[in-house]
Formats: C-alpha cells, sequence, structure tokens
C-alpha cells in the first residue's frame, strides 16, 4: 500500500487527492477480485488499476502538463536531445541552489508517462522488468520514457538555474 | 541486445548503465569503455547520473498515513460486510423458499425428532437424550457456580490512566448522568450539532442518526491540547453518550488507547465490553474515517450494538 500511495501522491500532488485515488483503487480491486489471474502480479494489477482510476479521474480534470500532445513531448526531446551540460556546472550551479519546489515543480511538469517510469524507477526503486509489467509495456519502452524523463527534468532544472541569473554553457 | 554501441546510439545504454539494468556483462563493458574515453559521453553519464541522484535523495518515499490506513481498511470492510449480508439475506430467502416448498408437518416431525435413535457401541438410544443429558450437565454446573461473585470488570477501565481514552468516556458519562456535564448546544438537528462541533474541534465530528433515540446535544473540551466531543442521546429513560477524538491524538500520544482494544477494533470494526464498571455500564468503540469514537451507555451490550449496529 505504501507504494501505491506514494505513486498516488506524486501523481496528483495532493495528499487528499491520493487518499482517495487510494481508496478507490482498493474498492475496485475488491469489486473485480474475480477477474485478477491466480499465480499472476497482484501487486502489477493493483497498479493499473490506480492508473485507471488516475487517468478516468484525474487526469480528465488536470490542465499541462496531461494534456500535453505525445508528439509535443517527442518534439522538445529531439530538440535538447544534443545538448550537453557541463557535469560541474550542473552539479554546482544548478543542483546545490534549487528549492525542493523547484525539483517537485520539474516533476510535475512531466508528462504522465514519463513522469509514471521516473517515479517508479528513481524514487520507488522498481526494477525495468517490474515497471514493464506494472505499465503492461516493453521493457524498451521503460528505458527510452525514462532515458527522456532525465534528460527533460535536467533541462528544467537547468532553465529554473539560468532564470536565476546562473550562467550555464551547454555544448553539442 | 545484439546491437554494436557506439556514441551515436549510446544514450540509452547509459540509462541501462547507471541503473544496472537489462545490459549484459560485454554491453556494460563497452558503455563503460566509451565513457572512459570519449569526453561527451563522459559528460552526457555523469549528468544523467547527477540527475538520478538528486531527485533520489531530495524527494524521499513518504510513509502511508495511520488515517488513511484506517479509512481504507474501514471502506474495504464496509464493503465486505455489505456483501455478506446481501448473501445472508439471499440465503435466507432460499432458506425459506426450502422450507415452504418442503415443510413437513409439525407434528410428524416431532416424531421423526423422538423415535430417531442413534447408536452408541453395544446401545441404541434415542436422539433427544443427548439434549437431556446436556440440560442435566448444566443444571448440575448451576449448583455449583458462586452466584455472589460478581462479572469480572474491564481491566482497561479500571486500572486506566487518566490519559486513557475509555477512561474518560466511561467518567464522562457519569458526568452526563449526574448533571456535571451538559451539552453546550442544545439540539436534535444532526447536521447543525455536526457543524458546531466542526467549528469548535475543528475535525469532522460524527453525529449519526440513531434508531428510536433523540439527540439532545453536544459540546466540545480540551485534553492536553487534543479537542474532544461529546454527544447525547436519549432513547426513553437510557442516555447514550459518544466521545469522539481525532485518531491524531493516539498517534501522538496525547491520549492512550490499548493496543488490544486498537487491535480489536481493527479486526472486527468494533470493540464491545459490558460491566465495564461497578454501575454495569457498556462501552462500544470503532473508528469512523479519521475519528475515534467511543459511546457508553447503561443499555445492554445487544441493545447498544443493535443501536449503532447500523452506522455507516
Amino acid at each position: 500500500m505504501k507504494l501505491l500511495y506514494n505513486y498516488a501522491l506524486r501523481m496528483t500532488g495532493d495528499q487528499l487527492d491520493a487518499d482517495d485515488l487510494l481508496q478507490d483503487t482498493y474498492m475496485r480491486a475488491f469489486r473485480f477480485f474475480h477477474k485478477f489471474e491466480q499465480g499472476t502480479n497482484c501487486k502489477a494489477w493493483l497498479f493499473r488499476i490506480m492508473k485507471n482510476c488516475y487517468i478516468n479521474k484525474y487526469r480528465k480534470n488536470k490542465k499541462e502538463p496531461a494534456k500535453v500532445d505525445y508528439e509535443d513531448v517527442q518534439n522538445f526531446y529531439d530538440s535538447i536531445r544534443a545538448e550537453v551540460v557541463d557535469p560541474n556546472d550542473l552539479e554546482h550551479k544548478v543542483f546545490s541552489n534549487l528549492l525542493d519546489d523547484d525539483l517537485m515543480n520539474a516533476l510535475n511538469s512531466l508528462q504522465d508517462d514519463y513522469k509514471t517510469v521516473v517515479i517508479l524507477c528513481d524514487l520507488e526503486g522498481l526494477s525495468y522488468e517490474e515497471i514493464a509489467e506494472f505499465l503492461d509495456c516493453p521493457i524498451g519502452t521503460v528505458r527510452s520514457r525514462l532515458h527522456r524523463g532525465r534528460k527533460i527534468l535536467q533541462k528544467k532544472l537547468t532553465d529554473y538555474a539560468r532564470s536565476r541569473g546562473y550562467q550555464i554553457e551547454t555544448g553539442t | 541486445m545484439g546491437v554494436k554501441i557506439t556514441i551515436e546510439n549510446i544514450d540509452e545504454y547509459i540509462t541501462s548503465f547507471i541503473d544496472d539494468q537489462q545490459l549484459t556483462d560485454e554491453e556494460s563493458q563497452r558503455v563503460r569503455e566509451l565513457i572512459e574515453n570519449d569526453e561527451v559521453v563522459s559528460k552526457k553519464y555523469k549528468t544523467e547520473l547527477l540527475t538520478k541522484n538528486l531527485f533520489q535523495s531530495k524527494i524521499k518515499p513518504v510513509e502511508l498515513p495511520l488515517t488513511t490506513f484506517v479509512k481504507i481498511n474501514n471502506s474495504v470492510d464496509n464493503l465486505v460486510y455489505a456483501v455478506l449480508e446481501k448473501k445472508k439475506e439471499e440465503l435466507t430467502q432460499s432458506s425459506f423458499a426450502h422450507e415452504v416448498h418442503y415443510n413437513l408437518p409439525f407434528l410428524v416431525y416431532l416424531m421423526r425428532l423422538i423415535t430417531t435413535k442413534v447408536r452408541l457401541r453395544w446401545v441404541t438410544v434415542p436422539a433427544y437424550s443427548f439434549a437431556i443429558l446436556f440440560i442435566v450437565i448444566l443444571a448440575a454446573a448451576g449448583l455449583f457456580v458462586d452466584r455472589t461473585q460478581s462479572p469480572g470488570l474491564n481491566q482497561f477501565v479500571t486500572s486506566g490512566s487518566d490519559k486513557s481514552v475509555m477512561v474518560q468516556a466511561v467518567n464522562n458519562f457519569h458526568k452526563i448522568l449526574a448533571g456535571e456535564m451538559s451539552p453546550q448546544m442544545n439540539s436534535t438537528d444532526e447536521n447543525a450539532v455536526c457543524s458546531y462541533l466542526k467549528n469548535g474541534t475543528r475535525f469532522d465530528a460524527f453525529v449519526p442518526c440513531l434508531k428510536n433515540c433523540s439527540l439532545k446535544g453536544a459540546c466540545y473540551n480540551e485534553y492536553n491540547g487534543q479537542k474532544l466531543a461529546h454527544i447525547v442521546y436519549t432513547s426513553g429513560k437510557d442516555v447514550i453518550y459518544i466521545y469522539e477524538t481525532h485518531i491524531s491524538s493516539i498517534h501522538c500520544n496525547n491520549l492512550e488507547l490499548p493496543d488490544p482494544v486498537h487491535s480489536q477494533i481493527m479486526a472486527d470494526k468494533y470493540y464491545l465490553c459490558d460491566h465495564v464498571d461497578k454501575d454495569n455500564c457498556t462501552l462500544m468503540m470503532w473508528y469512523k474515517d479519521s475519528i475515534l469514537c467511543a459511546s457508553v451507555s447503561k443499555l445492554s451490550k445487544q441493545r447498544l450494538y443493535n443501536t449503532l449496529a447500523s452506522l455507516k
């Protein structure tokens, strides 16, 4: 339940909404338990229920970035893909001067599919295989989204630092 | 993966390398070589690693709040309870239908009951003889029971501290009966009482509509920094008192609830005990969302349970 709660909290950004999402998930799981195939991954099944509840209830009401067209995100990634920031600049000028709010804003600004894999891998420590089972997608897709999600986060955090006057050089 | 790793296609392999996922030993070695020998690849690796570590170190997993756990547990319990009740109703109806269809005339049934024989090794005895034997044993046991001995009182109430929710609930009930504690707001309107308590306690007090009972009113106060709500009902000449506090009061140790009582509430949805004190009071406790409720009355266990059992 803790894993699901943390996922719900990161996706909704609000404790009350996370509580409701978690409750909805367990209620649906109970009602449709007859559809669960014995011997399969129950955690993944619960997670998929939560993801669907989130999409049905919360994503409809949320503004950006959930409604961002996937193609737009792809184009954005392509535009920043070749950029390389000096790691020393990143560590000393960007990351060490960021507030926790900046991190959360950057994470929340990710499109839901990228945000999900970043949360599950980097924050919850799940393996690619587990994430692929949760999301019912190939492992390659998990890795691809993770890579792009981190790249977009890095770009956003760098931009935050620049907006505060830090000079950060990027090469290609 | 079978694809030759080069500087052009290394990006996602770096991700796998950082997470130590899905790479063969040869692929890991190849990525390591490129990181060591190519400045751009090295920068990509370090920046992605920094990004991952930053989020991991700054955003920690949050513990599941107890209130959330209790809320979900109660919701599932209520669902289970509703399903069981429905099943029970269906079974009762089907049993009734079966009985109507296959019902024997009563006298025939009685004769069969009396004349059925049970074989015990070498002896065959009528089935009803067991019932007679049981009654005889009970009667004999009754002669030896010390009738002067009163049933044991509730140890959590008799030896609980002043911080105990159970002790406070029982003491407050007696104060109400003695007129030392009375509602500050007199009302029969559950919604009005609920609003009054919410303003005073800052939590959503639970003010139920009880069958065959009249709401008299409510008051609130504070103990050890914890807001408490007190609600009074009457049922004929009997008083039913409900003490409520936010579950965080237990979590923060401002008030006490014995672990066995908490465990029983979690397991059975409620805790019910009669003869809690020398005045024969009955105490029932349960969680309603984030609120711990304790009801005290001189009603019997069965009557108090029936009155409170239909709560949602």
